[in-house]
């Protein structure tokens, strides 16, 4: 799984817990830009380590500053995990 | 306890502390559409927070900024009410609000924001404060409980009443960022920190003491079916006033 697949998966995850309409969330862009607070962020990476069948603590999604940074921590992961 | 008001509420919140001079905070408690705050905005928006507004592409994201913003301004309106559009709401480096343009220095300003209901409160620097907000419904519990200590959910499952009527797992999220954003830290510091030691039902409110942070307490009420809970130093006695 590369890391658009990835973004793909967030995409879909954001519009359905922020409710927004996006085709692409592009890497640049932030959850907090997108208007999602705490508790959607967390959603929204829950959802996504289930679609991923992975578990991270979200402590590791601390230093993310946008989308592109969330589907790096979680491609970086899926690859360690794939060695 | 549970507060009931249509869209806006102010308090006061008298904070006493032995020895010490009380202090006056204020909170404002908003439920506001996107269009109710475009259509206000001339009356408080300083030009910055104008422009900021005016480059946020996302509804919810301008909901939440808007709101905030608002919120922030009719708390203020209770210390300076003539000097509004003078006042900058910004942001530091973790995204925390500060106030530019107040009249005292010492002025300081914790906002939340869920759905469509905003929260600020305002508040001397000398008793550090916060505020965070959540819908009482109960529709992020699951992801909450997820977040959870085996500890903490037996915590709540042995210490919570349903006599309470208020949902626990938002409840404890609240807790947990108000501490957060006391401390500036937010949620990048890891949940478990912020475990919860005590609980019990004081003067209406729900409050709970920190584990890890014995100097602070929380207090939790509910408005509207959403959840306040508000961070601030375990000796200080707070009364909430309805203002209007």
């Amino acid at each position: 799984m590369n890391t658009n697949d990835i973004l793909e998966i967030l995409t879909k995850n954001i519009n359905e817990v922020i409710g927004t309409s996006i085709s692409s969330v592009t890497p640049e862009m932030s959850l907090r830009e997108l208007g999602a607070n705490s508790v959607d962020r967390a959603d929204i990476l829950m959802q996504t380590m289930s679609d991923l069948n992975v578990r991270l603590s979200m402590v590791e999604f601390a230093a993310a500053k946008n989308v592109g940074d969330i589907a790096a921590i979680f491609h970086n992961h899926l690859a360690s995990d794939s060695q | 306890m549970t507060l009931n008001k249509n869209s806006s509420s102010i308090f006061s919140l008298k904070l006493i502390r032995e020895e010490e001079e009380s202090l006056t905070a204020w909170l404002c408690l908003s439920k506001k559409t996107l269009l109710e705050l475009e259509q206000s905005m001339f009356d408080w928006i300083h030009p910055e927070e104008k422009s900021t507004a005016d480059r946020l592409t996302f509804p919810k994201r301008k909901i939440s900024y808007l709101l905030g913003r608002y919120s922030a301004k009719r708390a203020l309106a209770e210390i300076n009410p003539t000097s509004l559009k003078k006042i900058f709401v910004g942001e530091g480096v973790f995204n925390h609000p500060l106030l530019h343009g107040t009249v005292s220095k010492e002025l300081q300003i914790s906002i939340a924001h869920t759905k469509e209901v905003g929260a600020a409160l305002i508040f001397n620097e000398a008793q550090p404060m916060a505020i965070d907000i959540e819908s009482n419904d109960g529709e992020h519990s699951s992801t909450i409980e997820s977040q959870l200590t085996p500890i903490e959910k037996d915590f709540l499952k042995h210490q919570w009443s349903s006599t309470f009527g208020i949902n626990p797992y938002p409840w404890i999220w609240t807790a947990k960022e108000a501490l957060g954003k006391v401390l500036k830290t937010g949620l990048t510091t890891p949940m478990s920190l912020f475990l919860i030691k005590e609980l019990e039902v004081e003067d209406s409110f729900i409050k709970a003491t920190y584990e890890n942070f014995p100097q602070y307490k929380v207090l939790s009420f509910l408005w509207n079916e959403i959840i306040v809970s508000i961070v601030l130093p375990k000796k200080t006695k707070m009364i909430l006033l309805e203002a209007h």
